[in-house]
């Protein structure tokens, strides 16, 4: 449990937070300006609260009343800056070696080779951070600040500089680091869309102050919400088995349980695992088993809830896993849509990108 | 071996010795106006930099009236340690020294203020004490700046001729370095002919230590 009540005020911003966030991946969302990187900056110890208290569990990292201030260093919080900060004169090996070297033995959990691996860093070990991708170089600074042993992963926007594709695979991944070694990470993002399907809880946060906290779909609903999805796809991410390889017709398929899909054609192997991104507003959606249509992929489902986020809908739909898809006002009244309601959704092979 | 040799050996042995003297403490100096707010910062800073605009001759005179037999340190030197340091060997080293300070001082603090703090931080929440993050990670990514200092002040004590004729002389074999011989030679009558060799010497070294200079400060500027 990580529990802040901070007050911090500057000429023309105050930040004042009371909260206490279960130890799980929690995205930190806000508008620019609401104070997200303050606050961890604040948690970190890289600067200092006028008042109130920092815990990590019954762990006191600042208390203006006792008077306590724990430097940087003794935290035991990890931090994945907004642009990496490698160290431009070390190799990738040493890089992530840093994180290690610092930490004394006993509080050690985890091995060099063992986040390489996870990290699939391998390859990369002798080069230069500036000959690394965007995505490589937050992938070192992430396994850089496990091996530092925290309590805590902090991340500020890692992925802003990355591209939609990028941003998804890299969440995944931070998803699965966050299952296999069951380190808590407080991700600070402006981007809800993207963490929505990987992130367990979501902290909102407007004008210095935390204004809902809980699972992410259900804070979609929240006002303040929407103006800040507006303009972002809602990705659906779907976990696939390759099943037949139909080169000659340059498709695939793949399957989920008792979904099975027709894609283009994929450069994988049957058996292989596929993690898909397929965007909200991508999907049709109908009330009747359409016939006649050019796509290939029809799949019969019920709508198990509907959110509005200003002029947006956002249905979702059970048919087998879960998607989301986009629509407008009208549609809901001119098909009738509910909560409960049979639907059949219709996706274009094409519109599937493939992440992993 | 020749006088001149002696002379060319002897000014290279204490330029090199006041540099590697103040290197650390020009570093941490550096560092110190570069990162970190003091009371007393200016005065400080005035203190350092003082040598570059006062005449040589007289930071000389003031080294001697600290230092000196009878100075308000050199006295207890002696009283206690038996140390006389004026007109000899360290004299000059020391003279050389707080001459070319400034010079390295000032390097140095631009060359820190060019290191990202924000990597300093990154460090810091790796776990890595502050004497880690000031060896491994400013220091390093500074270390251009500074060893582009390093040469301008060895070039400024390999020239030093004010404060050091005055702190320590213009003894033959002890403390005559290049510039103070050949101000000697230029006092004699056949003294042109014995200067040409030490004018050759110091231009060659001087320009080759403002080249090494320069490219230290392109990379820096690069890195």
């Amino acid at each position: 449990m990580l529990s802040l009540k901070l007050k911090k005020h500057w000429a023309n911003f105050k930040l004042d937070l009371d909260l206490e966030i279960k130890p799980a991946f929690t995205a930190l969302f806000g508008p620019s300006g609401a104070g997200k990187t303050t606050t961890l900056n604040l948690i970190a110890g890289l600067c200092r609260p006028v008042k109130g208290e920092i815990l990590i569990d019954d762990r006191i990292l600042y208390s203006e009343k006792k008077g306590i201030n724990i430097s940087p260093q003794d935290r035991g919080v990890g931090y994945i800056f907004q642009e990496s900060r490698l160290f431009p004169h070390y190799s990738v090996q040493k890089n992530i070696e840093f994180g290690l070297t610092g930490t004394p033995q006993e509080k050690r959990r985890f091995s060099f080779s063992e986040i390489v691996e996870v990290a699939g860093l391998a390859a990369l070990l002798t080069r230069m951070p500036a000959d690394l991708s965007g995505g490589e170089k937050q992938r070192v600074a992430l396994a850089r600040a496990i091996l530092a042993s925290p309590d805590y992963l902090l991340m500020d926007e890692p992925l802003a500089a990355l591209d939609l594709t990028a941003r998804l695979s890299f969440l995944k991944f931070l998803q699965e680091i966050y299952r296999k070694f069951k380190l808590p990470i407080l991700y600070v993002t402006h981007d809800l869309a993207s963490v929505l399907n990987f992130a367990d809880e979501v902290v909102i946060l407007q004008n210095g102050k935390n204004i809902g906290y809980g699972r992410p779909y259900a804070q979609l609903d929240q006002m303040i919400a929407a103006p800040l999805v507006s303009s972002a796809d809602i990705a659906n991410i779907i976990e696939m088995k390759v099943t037949s390889d139909k080169s000659s017709k340059g498709l695939t398929e793949a399957s989920c349980g008792e979904l099975s899909l027709v894609l283009p054609h994929l450069d994988c192997t049957i058996g292989e695992k596929l993690t898909l991104n397929i965007p909200a507003s991508e999907i049709i959606i109908g009330v009747k088993k359409p016939d006649g249509l050019s796509a290939t992929n029809i799949l019969p489902g019920k709508i198990t809830d509907i959110h509005h986020l200003g002029e947006r809908i956002l249905v979702d739909v059970a048919a087998g896993p879960k998607f989301t898809i986009e629509i407008i006002p009208a549609t809901v009244e001119r098909l009738g849509l509910q909560t409960g309601k049979d639907v059949f959704l219709i996706f274009k092979a094409s519109s599937f990108r493939r992440l992993g | 071996m020749n006088d001149q040799l002696q002379i060319i050996l002897l000014s290279l042995k204490i330029a090199t010795l006041s540099t590697l003297i103040i290197i650390p403490i020009g570093t941490y100096l550096g560092w110190l106006f570069s990162r970190k707010r003091f009371i007393g910062k200016s005065l400080l800073d005035g203190l350092v930099n003082i040598p570059l605009v006062l005449p040589p001759v007289v930071t000389g005179y003031l080294l001697l009236i600290l230092l000196g037999p009878s100075g308000f340190i050199g006295r207890f030197l002696k009283e206690w340690f038996g140390i006389n340091l004026a007109f000899t060997w360290w004299a000059a080293v020391i003279a050389s020294g707080v001459v070319s300070f400034p010079l390295l001082v000032r390097s140095v603090r631009v060359a820190i203020d060019v290191v990202d703090p924000k990597l300093e931080d990154a460090g810091r929440m790796l776990r890595a004490s502050e004497a880690r993050v000031f060896f491994k990670i400013t220091i390093p990514l500074a270390a251009n700046g500074i060893i582009a200092g390093s040469v301008l002040a060895f070039a400024r004590a390999l020239g030093e001729f004010g404060a050091t004729i005055i702190f320590a002389g213009n003894i033959l074999g002890k403390t005559q370095t290049i510039p103070l011989a050949v101000f000697t030679y230029f006092n004699q009558p056949d003294g042109a002919s014995k200067a040409t060799s030490l004018l050759i010497v110091a231009v060659v070294i001087s320009y080759l230590s403002i080249l090494l200079n320069e490219l230290m400060l392109r990379r820096m500027k690069n890195a």
